[in-house]
């Protein structure tokens, strides 16, 4: 231990406090605020914090690069002070990651405005098709010290083997999203495995999302099981759409992730498994699972008991539907607060009664309701005329979501009919790539004059009395990471 | 032993590895050699060095930290201050910033981490009001720019 003498009694008094500290203490501090909506925070508290934060930190934050964009690649593996701000990084092969939030088209440099950027992105495009520089990626990633979350929406997840690799190593990945859009070309499969495999040594990944537009081969899935076995202990979130071809997918069933919160699962086998999953995992906030298989689902009376979000695609069933929105075995009911219901499942028999007023009375009782989906796969929308009922017993929603296009005509007005039951009703929303502009505001504008506090549907938001395109970060951003 | 020198000219004699944990008191140490002269440490209190002391000896036997061949580095983690570290660092927010200051300073760069990662916790979830009156900051900001650096940034807030 030390010996303390005290010699003189003057005190030395330093000026301290956050906005006192010098900017490269001030710039650690803000290397571990890694959300964007802290930063702006800080950034919105005076004029000094706010030129240091909007034109460095913030700025470089959440980026979407194309993926042949050698004047921004050069760019980040040149300074690596900025490189080492990147906190999220959507890497793209194609050109639709264009938003304000998400910025970077192009060249990146301050005091470029967004149209500028823009127009130059698109002009790069037209005059100066480039490859995509595998090697460049890998040079760029040395840099990404501050990296936590990685969007890889690219052709073929394999090329970027080396890259992940170094990412890997380089910085703390907490999530991590490969979307694989493979064309035509079935040979990049091996390549993804290789890809896949190098992401097993990382630690404490909190969300992981694959995706891929075809089906996967066994040897694929095997690696994205024995993956997620690793990523297990720390994994939160999870979303998987693997359009398995055999039922070797259901092995997916049997891994089990002590702090999943959120589960997203498209086009994986096995639903009978489902039941054992959702028992062993009663944290789960969120439950998506969407599949074409006919086969008996399990789900058991107690599963989902801390549910806010539940999307089930799942048509056959009503009893699914019902169960979701019945009260538990202990008394209380889910706090519901989006649901997704299948019109379909509505339409059939349950037990002596009809399911579709055995689901509204539960329905009736769910009181933290928000949010609606509505899957109808009838030819004409013709199970939109469940919607009416379903409305009347859930006036508490704000949003409605669709699965499939708004339809025009009368189907459209029966659904405007349906919509005129909520009251607090302010946004619409179905996918985002189906409609053509002038088609939205058509459909907004016959929403829009039943519903009253209806403020939005898709990019179209109320203009006055009138309804207006508008295209916003987020949305784009949406459609990228769907 | 190391007997150092604060800037209200208070002297602490200490353990050559506690203070050998300050790369700047480490450099000093190997530039003199063997000598029984102070170091003089004008940018730090006595009431600061004591604190930052009882740090160093605590963590005096913890490895050094790897050497990386990238300074900025690193797998930075924010919520893992460790118990003992979470409670030491427990003080007013004056004493905390002088801390902060006095790590850099003395080139200590584990203690910066747990005190910059305590400020940013103190950051998290807040609204900038919220900030302003934690850390006493006058807000220069017009109404109208506040409410365009919002719009500007408005993708941000999505939590």
């Amino acid at each position: 231990m030390y010996i303390h003498q005290r010699i003189d009694d003057q005190l030395v008094k330093c000026q301290t406090g956050i906005q006192h500290l010098p900017v490269e203490i001030l710039e650690h501090v803000l290397s571990h605020l890694p959300h964007p909506a802290d930063l702006l925070a800080l950034a919105l508290t005076n004029r000094a914090l706010g030129d240091l934060i909007l034109n460095s930190h913030l700025y470089w934050h959440s980026i979407s690069v194309p993926s042949q964009n050698h004047a921004l690649l050069n760019q980040l593996c040149a300074n690596r002070r900025i490189s080492g701000l990147v906190k999220r990084l959507v890497v793209t092969d194609t050109w639709t990651t264009t938003g304000r939030g998400y910025r970077l088209c192009s060249d990146c440099g301050h005091g470029v405005s967004w149209d500028a950027q823009l127009e130059f992105s698109f002009h790069g495009v037209v005059e100066n098709p480039v490859e995509i520089d595998y090697a460049l990626w890998a040079k760029c990633a040395l840099g990404l010290a501050g990296l936590r979350t990685l969007v890889l929406h690219v052709r073929d997840v394999g090329r970027w083997k080396t890259f992940l690799d170094i990412v890997r190593r380089t910085s703390a990945l907490q999530s991590i999203a490969m979307q694989q859009y493979l064309g035509f070309m079935y040979r990049f499969r091996a390549h993804a495995k290789e890809a896949i495999s190098v992401l097993d040594d990382i630690p404490e990944v909190e969300e992981f999302d694959w995706y891929s537009a075809l089906s996967q081969s066994t040897d694929l899935f095997r690696a994205l099981t024995s993956l997620l076995l690793r990523l297990a202990p720390t994994l939160r979130s999870l979303k998987l759409n693997i359009s398995q071809e055999d039922t070797s997918s259901t092995s997916l069933w049997h891994l089990r992730f002590p702090q999943l919160q959120s589960c997203q699962v498209l086009n994986v086998h096995g639903s009978i498994h489902i039941g054992t999953f959702l028992a062993a995992h009663p944290g789960l906030e969120r439950f998506h699972f969407h599949t074409s298989s006919g086969l008996q689902f399990d789900f058991p009376e107690e599963a989902l008991t801390n549910a806010r979000d539940v999307d089930l695609r799942y048509y056959g069933y009503p009893e699914l539907f019902i169960r979701l929105v019945q009260h538990l075995p202990d008394g209380r009911r889910r706090p519901l607060e989006s649901l997704a219901v299948c019109a379909q499942a509505l339409g059939r028999r349950y037990g002596e009664k009809d399911a579709l007023s055995a689901f509204c009375a539960e329905l009736k009782e769910v009181k933290t309701l928000r949010t609606l989906t509505w899957i109808d796969l009838s030819n004409g929308i013709s199970g939109s005329r469940y919607l009416v009922p379903v409305a009347s017993a859930c006036p508490g929603v704000e949003e409605v979501v669709f699965a499939w296009n708004l339809p025009a005509g009368n189907a459209l007005t029966i659904i405007a009919d349906a919509l005129s039951l909520l009251p607090n009703l302010t946004r619409v929303r179905c996918p985002a790539s189906s409609l053509v502009p002038y088609e939205l505001t058509t459909q907004a504008e016959v929403l829009g004059r039943v519903c009253r506090r209806l403020e939005r549907v898709n990019d179209c938001v109320r203009d006055g009395e009138g309804w207006r395109v508008r295209k916003e970060a987020r949305a784009f951003w949406e459609r990228v990471t769907l | 032993m190391v007997t150092l020198t604060t800037s209200d000219n208070e002297t602490f004699t200490v353990d050559k590895k506690v203070a050998e944990k300050s790369v700047l008191i480490k450099n000093m140490l190997e530039d003199v050699g063997e000598s029984d002269q102070a170091i003089p440490l004008p940018n730090v209190t006595a009431s600061v060095l004591k604190k930052v002391l009882e740090w160093c000896e605590h963590h005096k036997d913890d490895p050094a930290p790897p050497e990386n061949e990238d300074k900025d580095d690193t797998r930075k983690r924010t919520t893992d201050i460790s118990e003992w570290d979470q409670k030491f660092i427990a003080v007013d927010q004056e004493m905390l910033f002088e801390i902060i200051l006095a790590a850099n300073y003395l080139d200590i760069k584990a203690l910066l981490d747990v005190g910059c990662k305590t400020v940013a916790n103190m950051i998290k979830g807040k609204s900038p009001e919220e900030i302003r009156k934690l850390f006493n900051i006058v807000n220069d900001f017009t109404p109208e720019e506040e409410a365009q650096i919002k719009k500007e940034n408005e993708w941000a807030e999505d939590r």
